[in-house]
């Protein structure tokens, strides 16, 4: 398997994995790897973490068709306890370098968003998005699902 | 809109899953993947998933570039187990004229409103429902495959077999 080489690539983007984000890296019992075919697809497949350092991430690949043309990839671990109640995921944007199926990826962003279990993180999820949408919705001049459907959906009317 | 032509295993496969990795296309050039809850609609072909208004980004990289990828193969529940894993390259569309229309489609993927345990019960309460009227406000993103990769192994150590849907 060749070195995928991308002269194109920005300097500006790497960049280190903080502590918490390599923890999470290294502990989820999910990693995926996506990377972007010649034909323009893109090309996503679970991962073995090999090595978890604050600037570099070595993967492993399950087998040897990753038919990637692009050194432009991005890595998603993530872990969800119980369906959605609870979460931490770590999507890590950077440039790679495949050998056989050993993948170095040199890290550009990092992007780390938890959600504990329970109320706390039903509390965590509402607030954040709904003051996010509220700031969305106001930008596009929309308005968010009216609260007679919420109570008719989901209330006891 | 009609049933993919795909064999019964990869179908199968597709429908097992309430959770998958979608990629959309960032801006910078990257390809961005995250986690989502996705439900198969198989009478149509398409799956199905949804965003909150809070957090469009996926809606302004499908808008950019309607190609994307979506990868099952996560077992979340139970109710995942014993499938093959399964990668989608497909096209998707944005659904967002009426959030009130999609709320109430929504109602058709039980998938999609139940993942979380607690939030159905949650949301009886009306302080709740004032709360997650954000988060409820859903932005609608179907995906049409074109292409599918699948493999009997979920963990994917073997090749992959490839089929066109069109």
């Amino acid at each position: 398997m060749p070195i995928i080489r991308d002269p194109s690539r920005p300097e500006s983007c790497a960049g280190p994995i903080k502590r918490r984000a390599r923890r999470i890296l290294r502990n989820v019992d999910r990693v995926v790897l996506t990377g972007t075919s010649s034909d323009g697809n893109f090309v996503t497949i679970p991962v073995e973490v090999e090595a978890a350092g604050a600037g570099l991430v070595a993967v492993r690949l399950p087998n040897d068709s990753f038919p990637v043309d692009s050194i432009k990839v991005c890595l998603c671990a993530h872990q969800h306890g119980n369906g959605y109640e609870s979460f931490k995921q770590v999507v890590i944007y950077g440039d790679a370098e495949i050998r056989g199926r050993e993948v170095r990826i040199r890290p550009g962003n990092v992007l780390v968003s938890t959600r504990p279990p329970g109320i706390l993180g039903d509390f965590k999820s509402g607030s954040e998005s709904s003051r996010r949408s509220k700031t969305n919705l106001a930008k596009w001049g929309r308005e968010p699902v009216s609260m007679d459907l919420l109570d008719r959906a989901f209330g006891t009317k | 809109m009609a049933e993919l032509k795909l064999p019964e295993w990869v179908l199968d496969s597709i429908g097992a899953y309430t959770t998958g990795e979608l990629t959309t296309a960032a801006k910078s050039g990257y390809p961005s993947t995250f986690p989502v809850a996705v439900a198969f609609d198989r009478a149509t072909g398409q799956l199905v998933t949804t965003t909150s208004a809070g957090f469009p980004a996926k809606v302004s990289n499908i808008r950019r570039n309607s190609r994307v990828g979506l990868f099952l193969g996560y077992e979340v529940s139970s109710a995942d187990r014993g499938a093959g894993a399964v990668h989608i390259q497909g096209q998707a569309a944005i659904e967002d004229d009426s959030f009130e229309m999609n709320l109430m489609s929504l109602a058709r993927y039980p998938s999609l409103t139940e993942i979380q345990p607690g939030l159905k019960r949650r949301m009886r309460n009306p302080l709740w429902r004032k709360l997650y009227q954000g988060y409820m406000t859903r932005i609608i993103i179907t995906i049409r495959p074109e292409r599918v990769l699948a493999w009997r192994d979920p963990k994917c150590r073997d090749e992959p077999e490839v089929f066109n849907c069109q």
